[in-house]
C-alpha cells in the first residue's frame, strides 16, 4: 500500500521538472552475443555437472572440447573432423552453385512472364513443404547411393528458396524504372541486364542466405545414406554408438560453418547492395 | 505555313479496363505542341493528365484518336521522348555520373567516355561534386537533379516531365523550377510538364491546358508569357511577384475549383 502511494506521488505527485532525456546507453549488440552463449555454455555445464542427465546422454563442455580436439587430430570414424567438413562443405556448396545456375534463370523467367510462372509454380510450391528425409527413398531409388545424390537431394532443396526469392526479386522493380529506361534508349534486354536483374539482387541474396540454410539442414539427411565422410555421416555413426560428444561435436561443427557463411552473406550483401531499402 | 507539331493529340481518347466495363481517363484531347514550346497540364489528380504523358511517351495506346510524334503516329516508347518521373526511376546501384551517363551506355559507350561526355550536363545541374557519390545517398532534390540531368544525356527532342518536382519541399521545389527553366532554355528542347501546382505551371510554361475531373478533357487553354522574359534575362524572383502573374494563378485557381465544385453533381449523375 505505502509502495503504491510512494509510486503514484512519483508518478503524478511533486514532479517539479520535466523528466530529463534520459540517454540510456546501450552496449553493442556483440556484447549480448558474446553474454547470451556464456550464460548457456554455462547452463550446459551446470546441468552436466550436476548430471541432470548421465554424462552419457550429456558430456559436459570440457569432454566435448577434448573430444573436438581429438577428432581434429585423430579423427572419428576413418576421418579427422576437417575431413569431414570439407567433405560436407563441398556437397553443400556444389548444391548451391548448381542450385544458382538453375534457379535464378527460373526465377527470372518466373518474374518476367506468367506463363512460366503457371508452368514452375506449382512442381515448386508442391515440393517445397515436403521434408527432404520424405523424398530421399525416391532420389536414392532413381539415382542410387553416389556423391551426385547426395548433392541432389541438398540441390532440390536449395532451388525453390533461390527461385522464388528471384522471381518476387523481378516483379518488385518500379514500373518508373522500367518505363525511364525504355524511354531512354534500352532495348528489353538491356532494361532486364540493366535494370531488372540489379533491381533483384538483394532478393536474390536473400534467397541464397535462406537456401543456405536449409541446405545444411538438408545434409544429415543427405549423408544418411552410404556415405564415408562428412559431418552428417560423422553424426549418424556417432549416435549409433552412442558417442554423446561426437554428436555434439558434429553438431556445433554444422552451427559454426553455418554460422560463419550467414555472416559472410550478410558481409556479401552489405558490400554488394548498400541501396536496399533506401531508395 | 508553319511546320509540322513536335506533338500532336487528335480527338485523343483513353480508356482503362476495370473490373465491370470500362473507365474512360481522357476524353477527345486536341491538343498541338510547337517545336521549343514547354507546354504545362494542370489538373486534379484523377483528372488523366498523367494519362496524356504516358501517352505521348508510348506507354499507352489511345482508346480512339491518335497521339502523333512530328506527324507519326506514337505506337511505342522512343529515345526521342525522354520522360522525367516523380520517384523510383534512377538506378540506385550506380552513382550520379553513372546514371547520367545511362543513355550512353545503352549505346554502348565506354564508361571512360561516357563519363567525360556528361561533365558539362552534371556542372549545369550543380552535381559536379557529387559525380562518384551513390545516388541513394543524395536528397530528393538532388536526385531529380540527376533524373534531369539523365533525360537530357539521352538528347531526346521532347522531354516529359511526369511531376518531377512533386514529392520536394517548396524551396527545393523552387530552385529546381529555376534549373529545370535553364534547362529548357539553353536546349531548345519541347518540354511537358504534369503539375497540379499552378505556380510552378505559370513559372514555366509557355502554354497550359488545364484538364478536368475524369474523364479528362481540356477546358482552358491559355498562352504564357513568363518563361520567355526569365529565359530572355528577366530576374526570376521578380517575375513570380508580377501582378499579371498573380492574376493568372488567380485565374487558374478559379478555374480548377469551379471544376471541383461541380465534380460531385457529374458524379451523383453518373
Amino acid at each position: 500500500m505505502t509502495e503504491l502511494l510512494a509510486l503514484s506521488h512519483g508518478v503524478f505527485g511533486a514532479a517539479p521538472r520535466p523528466p530529463r532525456p534520459k540517454r540510456r546507453r546501450v552496449p553493442p549488440p556483440v556484447v549480448f552475443f558474446v553474454g547470451s552463449a556464456i550464460v548457456w555454455l554455462a547452463v550446459w555445464w551446470i546441468a552436466a555437472a550436476v548430471e541432470v542427465v548421465p554424462p552419457l546422454f550429456l558430456p559436459s563442455p570440457l569432454v566435448v572440447a577434448a573430444r573436438f580436439v581429438s577428432t581434429l587430430h585423430k579423427g572419428y570414424a576413418d576421418a579427422t573432423l576437417l575431413q569431414h567438413a570439407s567433405a560436407s562443405l563441398f556437397r553443400v556448396l556444389s548444391a548451391l552453385l548448381a542450385a544458382w545456375v538453375v534457379a535464378v534463370p527460373v526465377g527470372i523467367g518466373m518474374g518476367l512472364s506468367p506463363v512460366i510462372r503457371g508452368i514452375f509454380d506449382p512442381v515448386i510450391e508442391a515440393y517445397r513443404p515436403v521434408p527432404p528425409l520424405a523424398y530421399l527413398p525416391l532420389v536414392v531409388i532413381w539415382f542410387g547411393i553416389g556423391e551426385e545424390a547426395k548433392i541432389l537431394l541438398i540441390f532440390l532443396a536449395i532451388v525453390p528458396a533461390i527461385a522464388l526469392s528471384t522471381a518476387s526479386g523481378v516483379r518488385s522493380v518500379p514500373i518508373e524504372r522500367v518505363n525511364a529506361a525504355r524511354t531512354l534508349g534500352a532495348s528489353r534486354l538491356q532494361v532486364l541486364l540493366h535494370v531488372v536483374l540489379p533491381n533483384a539482387l538483394p532478393e536474390i541474396l536473400v534467397g541464397t542466405r535462406i537456401g543456405l540454410a536449409v541446405g545444411w539442414s538438408t545434409l544429415v539427411a543427405a549423408e544418411l545414406v552410404a556415405a564415408q565422410r562428412g559431418l552428417g555421416f560423422m553424426i549418424e555413426t556417432a549416435s549409433n554408438f552412442l558417442v554423446t560428444d561426437v554428436v555434439l561435436v558434429g553438431i556445433l561443427s554444422i552451427a559454426a560453418i553455418a554460422f560463419a557463411m550467414e555472416f559472410a552473406m550478410r558481409w556479401l550483401e552489405r558490400r554488394l547492395t548498400p541501396w536496399k531499402g533506401k531508395q | 505555313m508553319s511546320a509540322t507539331p513536335e506533338l500532336e493529340a487528335r480527338d485523343l481518347s483513353v480508356e482503362y479496363d476495370a473490373n465491370r466495363g470500362s473507365v474512360p481517363a481522357l476524353d477527345g484531347i486536341d491538343l498541338v505542341v510547337e517545336p521549343g514550346a514547354f507546354l504545362a497540364v494542370l489538373g486534379p489528380s484523377g483528372s488523366g493528365k498523367t494519362t496524356l504523358l504516358n501517352a505521348f511517351a508510348g506507354f499507352v495506346r489511345p482508346t480512339s484518336g491518335e497521339a502523333l510524334f512530328r506527324g507519326q503516329t506514337i505506337v511505342a516508347p522512343s529515345v526521342e521522348r525522354a520522360v522525367v518521373f516523380q520517384r523510383h526511376a534512377l538506378l540506385p546501384w550506380l552513382d550520379v555520373a553513372e546514371n547520367i551517363a545511362f543513355p550512353l551506355k545503352i549505346r554502348g559507350i565506354d564508361r571512360r567516355r561516357r563519363r567525360q561526355m556528361i561533365v558539362p550536363l552534371l556542372v549545369q545541374v550543380g552535381l559536379a561534386e557529387f559525380a562518384d557519390q551513390p545516388v541513394w545517398t543524395l536528397s530528393g532534390g538532388m536526385q531529380q537533379r540527376v533524373g534531369l540531368a539523365r533525360a537530357l544525356a539521352a538528347d531526346p527532342a521532347v522531354l516529359l516531365l511526369d511531376e518531377p518536382l512533386g514529392a520536394l519541399d517548396a524551396i527545393t521545389r523552387e530552385d529546381l523550377q529555376r534549373v529545370l527553366l535553364d534547362l529548357w532554355a539553353t536546349s531548345s528542347k519541347t518540354a511537358v510538364l504534369i503539375t497540379h501546382d499552378i505556380e510552378e505551371a505559370v513559372f514555366l510554361a509557355t502554354h497550359l491546358v488545364v484538364l478536368s475531373q475524369r474523364p479528362g478533357r481540356i477546358v482552358a487553354r491559355f498562352e504564357v508569357p513568363f518563361a520567355r522574359r526569365i529565359a530572355a534575362g528577366e530576374d526570376a524572383r521578380a517575375v513570380r511577384s508580377l501582378p499579371e502573374f498573380t492574376a493568372m494563378k488567380a485565374e487558374l485557381r478559379a478555374i480548377m475549383d469551379r471544376r471541383a465544385a461541380r465534380t460531385p453533381v457529374l458524379e451523383a449523375a453518373l
